[in-house]
């Protein structure tokens, strides 16, 4: 229950609302209990219910912060090595003087689909196969859509960084 | 012609920063793997991309515990009366269809059981192994215990399988199957129902342990075995029940004759539980956490 509940906060962004969708989920898998396929995963089956739930019902309320596009991070990783900066190892200075809440602030702003990749790998470590069957999508899609939302991510925390007045201005384009 | 070829450029390169990704996840076989080395090796972008999101995932696992919304108590106790609520309203089928219900009949059926189970017993005395906490029978056959669960669930509710300890104390219970030689940590499921004891059975020189609770006026009974005891052939699940257990964790059946079954696995030990309660109100008794 408590990987369902930051599913839960993390797609919502409100706890209120998180906690009324794990409440649906639950509810709902004891109603459809007879619909739960034998042998299969019944983790990502509840996953799943909760997500849809989300979609339902959620989805078009819950609050969208202004999100990071992935055509405007495309080419990242070509573009963030300051030539400014002299730093054997900057990537690490960078994320790791990162704040808590600009993290969270950082994947609540990525896109639902790259958010929820990112939520169950790198917070609930769960696996590629465990992903798919949750998001109900190929091994080959969580593999591209932890890629990209990986790279909003970074884009987002050198933001940040900058922000912070780390470095000494833009990434040579 | 251009731009198809930029996007097939773009869609290989994709390609690769994706297998970049479960690189760093570990996520790769042997021959990808590879295939990704190589291409790390000789691209400074995907070396790049490497470095960047290796220290990005660092971070994110480093701070895994800071990040995850923690779980109020209140929204799990929520949920839970909530999941209560729905299961113990809902009327039995016999409450239902009292005209029709099996139910109506089951003191006529329960007398019918033991009647066959006494034949059975008379005719092959091995049966007997699992019924009583004193009877001691060495045995070569492993005990089907889904199939012995359902049996010991009929002989507790005609009263003929006695508890070898009767306490509500999970402590006093675990001390008396340690004196009567059961050599693993017996389970105690987190389950909404009253304990009311316990008593010990042996197979095979193995002791195993059996545990009651009840709830409402529902039985619910569990036979306990220790994976040690699977794989020495003291005991067998059945192929559907280990395969329900390894893949997704726990084993359910619910039939109107024999009543329901849930099977799962928690520390070691195979927990087989047997009750006159409906697959949603059994489901309904045990901690949600064991979904």
């Amino acid at each position: 229950m408590q990987a369902l509940y930051n599913f839960a906060v993390r797609l919502c962004r409100d706890s209120e609302d998180a906690a009324d969708l794990v409440q649906e989920t639950f509810l709902k898998a004891f109603r459809f209990f007879d619909k739960f396929e034998r042998g299969t995963n019944c983790k990502a089956w509840l996953f799943r219910i909760l997500k849809n739930s989300y979609i339902n019902r959620y989805r078009k309320t819950s609050k969208e912060p202004d999100v990071v596009g992935y055509d405007v991070v495309e080419d990242f990783y070509e573009t963030i090595r300051d030539p400014n900066i002299a730093v054997s190892a900057p990537e690490e200075e960078v994320f790791s003087n990162a704040m808590d809440d600009e993290v969270a602030r950082a994947i609540e702003e990525l896109p639902e689909e790259f958010r929820t990749v990112v939520i169950l790998c790198d917070i609930e470590e769960f696996t590629y196969e465990e992903i798919a069957e949750f998001v109900d999508c190929p091994i080959g899609t969580v593999r591209s859509r932890l890629h990209r939302a990986r790279k909003m991510l970074a884009s987002r925390l050198y933001d940040y960084a900058r922000e912070r007045g780390y470095g000494s201005g833009a990434p040579a384009a | 012609m251009q731009k198809e070829r930029d996007m097939e450029y773009r869609s290989m390169n994709d390609d690769m920063a994706a297998r970049i990704t479960a690189l760093i996840d570990g996520a790769l076989g042997e021959e990808e793997r590879a295939q990704a080395m190589k291409e790390l090796g000789s691209s400074s972008r995907l070396q790049r991309q490497h470095d960047v999101e290796s220290a990005l995932v660092a971070t994110l696992r480093d701070r895994r515990d800071r990040l995850r919304a923690t779980l109020p108590p209140a929204v799990e106790r929520r949920v839970r009366m909530a999941v209560n609520a729905e299961a113990m309203p809902r009327p039995t089928f016999a409450e239902r269809y009292p005209a029709l219900s099996f139910w109506k009949w089951q003191r006529f059926v329960w007398a019918a059981a033991a009647i066959v189970l006494v034949a059975v017993l008379l005719l092959e005395p091995s049966a007997i192994k699992e019924l009583t906490g004193s009877g001691a029978v060495a045995s070569a056959t492993p005990v089907d215990v889904p199939t012995q669960s359902y049996a010991n669930f009929a002989s507790i509710m005609q009263g003929s399988m006695q508890l070898g300890k009767t306490t509500t104390d999970q402590q006093t219970l675990k001390t008396y199957f340690a004196s009567q030689g059961v050599q693993y940590d017996v389970q105690f499921p987190a389950i909404d129902a009253t304990l009311k004891g316990g008593t010990v059975s042996e197979h095979g020189g193995r002791k195993f342990a059996h545990l009651v609770y009840e709830r409402a006026g529902h039985t619910i009974y569990m036979f306990e075995v220790d994976q040690q005891s699977i794989d020495a052939n003291h005991a067998e699940l059945g192929q559907v029940v280990t395969d329900d257990i390894t893949h997704s964790r726990w084993h359910w059946e619910e039939r109107a004759d024999t009543g329901t079954l849930f099977a799962w696995k928690s520390n070691n030990v195979v927990c087989v539980a047997v009750s006159d309660l409906r697959t949603n109100e059994l489901s309904a008794l045990f901690d949600l956490q064991e979904l």
